[in-house]
């Protein structure tokens, strides 16, 4: 038998027959990862019922159980979507979609944005809202992935700015929203590419310091929300005052304690049930789940991300050119930093930003957004051999 | 890039992930296995709220069912804690204060802004909570707040219920008053099944202190499971509040009134005296007491103490400039209540003990140095015989204003009140070997000289009773001159007003030392029904046949009634016939300062229903200003005519009447005017 290389191995069985290949994308989808992302959103469903349903239990509102149920069908079809979509032919729609996204955050500051809770972050559309912000998450990857991927070698001081510079002003026009959290997504974002995308070390150094510069100097300066600075003051000193930021954060602590091991049980959490913890479906979803199910639910929902971030890391592992590498990447970033957010800040370890837990919080903008990425892992993994 | 970069790169990246969920896991571990009790002990209070519904507190009445000391409501604003630090900046903060002392003083209650500030600043209300910064605040406030409620944003009102005394600062000392309770009192009531909250009020002096325990309702609560903004939604337990039991006192409020009255006029007359001469101390008459007690079970009646003060003072509280004023030693410590727990020397007021212990102790009687109608001579000075100066402190010892009354028996002795005599006695009890040094000292303590008279009042004064023995354990030389000074009174010896006037009671009664009684009973305030009885208590029996009492009630009954009886000018004029006194007079010698002036006293004899002690510091002879002061105090008592006090409220009505008539009159003559 003659001996031949595994490309030709590939490209034979190409030939033979496209598609019931092996190597056909459809093959590669990548169920364990679809699996831990169903499961999340299970779990952010019941949770978001257990807090939104009412006290009373012959008239308990579906209202918000409806409605991320709906969020998390409309999510699945946006990431078959992306996932179906070839997506190196993104590098093409890069700059289209980043300029959109950066069109929208400018228009939502004006007369057409609508503030909730301090924010001037959403544009609403009869009974749904949408918060452009977000989706700007999955801009800022593509575009920053399509830049660096361009070049194999080491990245130049010019070009690190430049990337720097992609991810800066959606974060600049996000702080004026504003919304620190997003803004620091974004910038976690861009500095996981930086790092996939190849930055040297000495680089990395000359960023961090001017981005320490840079928010001492917005923290000093009237830049940041009144309630926004105590948040920070207050997780950097929790015995400054009594402000609503210290309350919401003794409040998490105290559903999450009361969970214990085996939790309080489905419906049963009295933090819960009184709605003590403020915005407990969206940003604080996390103590619904941590005083209803325990330390076990606890673990097994952190362990359901792991999977997910394992899958994502394998993805862009095996991603067969570096733009889709860049891309697992970016997801990667996103998910894993909201998640160490929104998880921690109920924990205590983080301070208080309003970012909500991928899957699990209750936002369509999110669970859409967290569904296009995930589609787009899927995208680059199952389009490695083609 | 190469690939083992990538790799390189991403594998720092899991890194990242690594140590990200590794914090996420060790602080769940933390939160939700090795603290979750403490957490599950959080979640159970926070959401459940307790409010408190305080108990009304009982009353307090005299012996005819007057009422002293009542409750009333008074409106006081709070502001709510939470919402004053979390939605205002300072600015606003100062805004609201300001609005809010502008309203609040508009509508007739003045409140400054300091005193708001100060109030909202107050350590024993926690972040959550409302927080009183207004007391007595007009119903018209309450009209201001529900039309323009917008502008004070957590601002609310409660009523509260306040002492109130009707009578003014009649009995004040013995009443006592309340206040909030301070850290150390929180502590020793922080058990108490009546739960005292930090903010509660606790009787501090007086029955309001003594009766604390019965007089305290028991708070009502209701737990109430509230949502996160602090709404009920359900009803867990309610308790209801049980009123405090009401206090039934043996005081007469017109025998206090007028034992207050007199007091008071007395001290004035006292002040009004010239020295002798010009290098003798003024007469500053600064303060005094006046007892008055049922000696047929020490019943107290009245219990005067000058000068006095407000309590009505202390239902909002004070500042703490007053505070320290009426702390001031310069102000003569109005809260002291000197009828219980001032210490004086009793002076000759005590001669009765003196004549008691001499007689009972054989010193006179038929086998003793005299007999009771043996004649001594008083030549104005007592010169101890074979006297050695440095045993027996001085050796001669003289009459008060070098007084000298000739041949005198016990009973003239007392009447005049010749200290020679007692003198005499007093030395020979010392020395004569036949007789216990301690003679004197231990009459004193069968009439309860020396110990609390077990009054149901705190803060009683125990008094001084010197002895030997109680010298030579100080290590002090016991000399036979402090025995001499003791038997007329003076020297280290001390009593309370009302242990002067508690062992005269004993002697009037014949013989039997009543602990003073201060209440009747305690009742239920709804059913009426007796909680608690409160007996006679007798404390001693004391030795007293008729060969004793007679000679003694003789020699006091001449002290009113006989012509050179010390205090008969002050009775001169008293219907002694029908109603006879005994008394004893008392100067009472203080270093550097004017005499102490007293007079004790009771009748009617011979079974008396009434024993007056009245004391009266540096105002000069028990026999002409307390004595007086004593006559003017029996002589309504003996004649049936005690002028009814009325309460405030009655006074307050009477005046408008008056008012009312003299408008009616001028109406009624404008009338005739028109008609003519």
């Amino acid at each position: 038998m003659a001996v031949i290389s595994l490309e030709e191995r590939r490209h034979r069985e190409k030939e033979l027959s496209p598609a019931s290949s092996h190597y056909a994308p459809w093959m590669h989808i990548d169920v364990l990862l679809v699996l831990a992302a169903a499961g999340l959103a299970a779990i952010g469903i019941a949770a978001i019922y257990s807090t939104t349903r009412g006290r009373d239990p012959e008239n308990f509102d579906p209202f918000f159980l409806e409605r991320q149920s709906l969020f998390a069908v409309a999510g699945g079809l946006f990431m078959v979507f992306a996932a179906w979509f070839p997506y190196r032919e993104l590098t093409k729609f890069a700059v289209a979609i980043y300029g959109v996204g950066i069109l929208s955050l400018i228009v939502v500051l004006g007369p057409l944005g609508e503030e909730v809770n301090g924010a001037r972050s959403w544009f609403r559309f009869g009974d749904f809202q949408l918060q452009p912000s977000e989706f700007q998450k999955i801009a800022v990857i593509v575009a920053v992935a399509a830049f660096l991927s361009r070049y194999e070698e080491h990245m130049t001081v010019p070009r690190v700015f430049f990337a720097v510079g992609i991810v800066a002003w959606p974060g600049l026009l996000v702080l004026l929203q504003p919304d620190v959290g997003t803004a620091l997504i974004y910038v976690f974002i861009g500095f996981v590419l930086l790092l996939i995308g190849g930055i040297r070390f000495r680089q990395v150094i000359g960023i961090a310091l001017i981005a320490t510069t840079v928010v001492a100097l917005m923290i000093n300066s009237n830049m940041l929300a009144e309630y926004q600075t105590n948040r920070l003051r207050t997780f950097v000193d929790p015995s400054i005052d009594i402000t609503e930021a210290a309350f919401q954060q003794r409040q998490a602590q105290i559903a999450i304690g009361n969970g214990g091991v085996g939790g309080k049980g489905y419906g049963e959490g009295s933090q819960t049930l009184s709605g003590l913890v403020p915005q407990q479906h969206t940003d604080f979803i996390f103590t619904v789940v941590g005083e209803e199910f325990g330390f076990v639910g606890s673990a097994t929902t952190l362990g359901l991300y792991a999977i997910l971030l394992l899958r994502i890391l394998q993805a862009a592992r095996l991603a067969r050119d570096r733009f889709g590498a860049l891309i697992c990447s970016g997801v990667f970033a996103m998910i894993l930093f909201q998640m160490f957010e929104a998880v921690g800040m109920t924990l205590g370890i983080t301070p208080i930003t309003g970012i909500p837990l991928p899957l699990v919080s209750y936002g369509g903008s999110s669970a859409i957004v967290t569904l296009i990425g995930l589609g787009l892992v899927l995208n680059v993994r199952m389009r490695r051999f083609v | 890039m190469s690939p083992e970069s990538l790799r390189l790169r991403l594998s720092f990246l899991g890194l990242l992930a690594l140590i990200a969920f590794g914090a996420l896991v060790a602080r769940l571990w933390f939160l939700q296995v090795l603290s979750s009790e403490e957490f599950e002990a959080q979640a159970r209070t926070n959401t459940v709220r307790v409010l408190y519904e305080s108990a009304p507190r009982g009353r307090v009445f005299d012996r005819n069912g007057n009422v002293l000391v009542d409750n009333r409501e008074s409106l006081v604003v709070t502001v709510d804690r939470f919402t004053y630090d979390t939605e205002f900046d300072e600015e606003e903060q100062e805004e609201l204060v300001l609005r809010l002392a502008t309203e609040i003083s508009r509508a007739g209650r003045l409140t400054k802004v300091f005193e708001i500030n100060d109030a909202l600043d107050d350590s024993r209300y926690g972040p959550l909570d409302a927080v009183p910064v207004a007391d007595d605040v007009t119903e018209n406030f309450e009209i201001v707040l529900a039309e323009r409620s917008d502008e004070f944003p957590g601002v609310g009102t409660v009523v509260r219920s306040v002492r109130a005394y009707p009578y003014g600062d009649l009995a004040a000392h013995v009443l006592g008053y309340v206040s909030l309770l301070n850290e150390d009192q929180y502590e020793l009531v922080v058990d108490d099944p009546k739960t005292y909250r930090r903010n509660d009020e606790i009787g501090q002096t007086g029955v309001e202190a003594s009766f604390e325990s019965v007089l305290r309702g028991t708070p009502g609560f209701t737990r109430l499971e509230v949502d996160n903004v602090g709404d009920p939604v359900a009803v867990l337990e309610q308790v209801d509040p049980i009123a405090g039991a009401d206090v039934h006192l043996t005081l007469d409020i017109d025998i206090q009134a007028l034992a207050e009255k007199e007091l008071l006029a007395g001290l004035a007359e006292a002040r009004q005296q010239e020295p002798d001469e010009p290098e003798d101390p003024e007469f500053n008459a600064p303060g005094g007491a006046l007892v008055v007690l049922d000696p047929n079970g020490s019943e107290v009646l009245a219990l005067a103490s000058y000068p006095t003060y407000s309590p009505s003072e202390f239902v909002n509280g004070f500042s703490e400039d007053r505070w320290a004023q009426l702390q001031d030693p310069n102000n003569h410590q109005p809260l002291h209540n000197r009828a219980l727990a001032g210490i004086y020397p009793p002076g000759s007021t005590f001669k009765l003990f003196t004549a008691y212990a001499a007689m009972n102790g054989g010193v006179i009687g038929p086998r003793g140095v005299l007999d009771v109608r043996t004649l001594y001579e008083d030549v104005g000075i007592y010169v101890v015989p074979s006297c050695e100066e440095d045993v027996i402190a001085s050796c001669t010892f003289r009459n008060a204003e070098e007084a000298i009354y000739g041949p005198v028996d016990l009973i003239r002795a007392i009447t005049v009140s010749s200290d020679v005599y007692f003198y005499y006695l007093g030395d020979t009890m010392d020395r004569a070997d036949r007789f216990d040094r301690e003679g004197i000292q231990r009459a004193a303590r069968l009439f309860g000289f020396g110990a609390p008279s077990g009054i149901a009042l705190s803060g009683e004064g125990v008094g001084r009773v010197p002895s030997p023995s109680a010298a030579e354990a100080a290590g002090e030389p016991w000399r036979t001159g402090d025995s001499i000074v003791l038997a007329i009174g003076q020297g280290l010896l001390g009593a309370t007003p009302l242990q002067l006037a508690n062992g005269y009671a004993a002697f009037a009664n014949g013989g039997t030392l009543y602990a003073p009684k201060m209440v009747n009973r305690v009742e239920n305030p709804v059913t009426g029904e007796v909680v608690q009885a409160f007996d006679d208590r007798v404390l001693n029996q004391v030795y007293m046949p008729n060969s004793i009492r007679v000679p003694i009630l003789e020699g006091m009954l001449g002290v009113t009634a006989e012509l050179e009886g010390t205090a008969h000018s002050a009775f001169f004029g008293f219907p002694l016939e029908e109603w006879p006194v005994a008394g004893k007079t008392g100067t009472a010698e203080v270093v550097g300062k004017a005499d102490n002036s007293l007079f004790a006293a009771f009748g009617p004899n011979p079974n008396p229903e009434y024993v007056v002690v009245a004391i009266m510091e540096e105002s000069g002879f028990g026999a002409s200003v307390a004595a007086p002061a004593v006559r003017r105090v029996l002589e309504p008592i003996a004649t049936n005519s005690v002028p009814a006090v009325r309460t405030i409220d009655d006074l307050a009505d009477l005046s408008e009447s008056i008012v009312d008539d003299a408008a009616a009159d001028e109406a009624g003559r404008a009338e005739l005017g028109s008609a003519g």
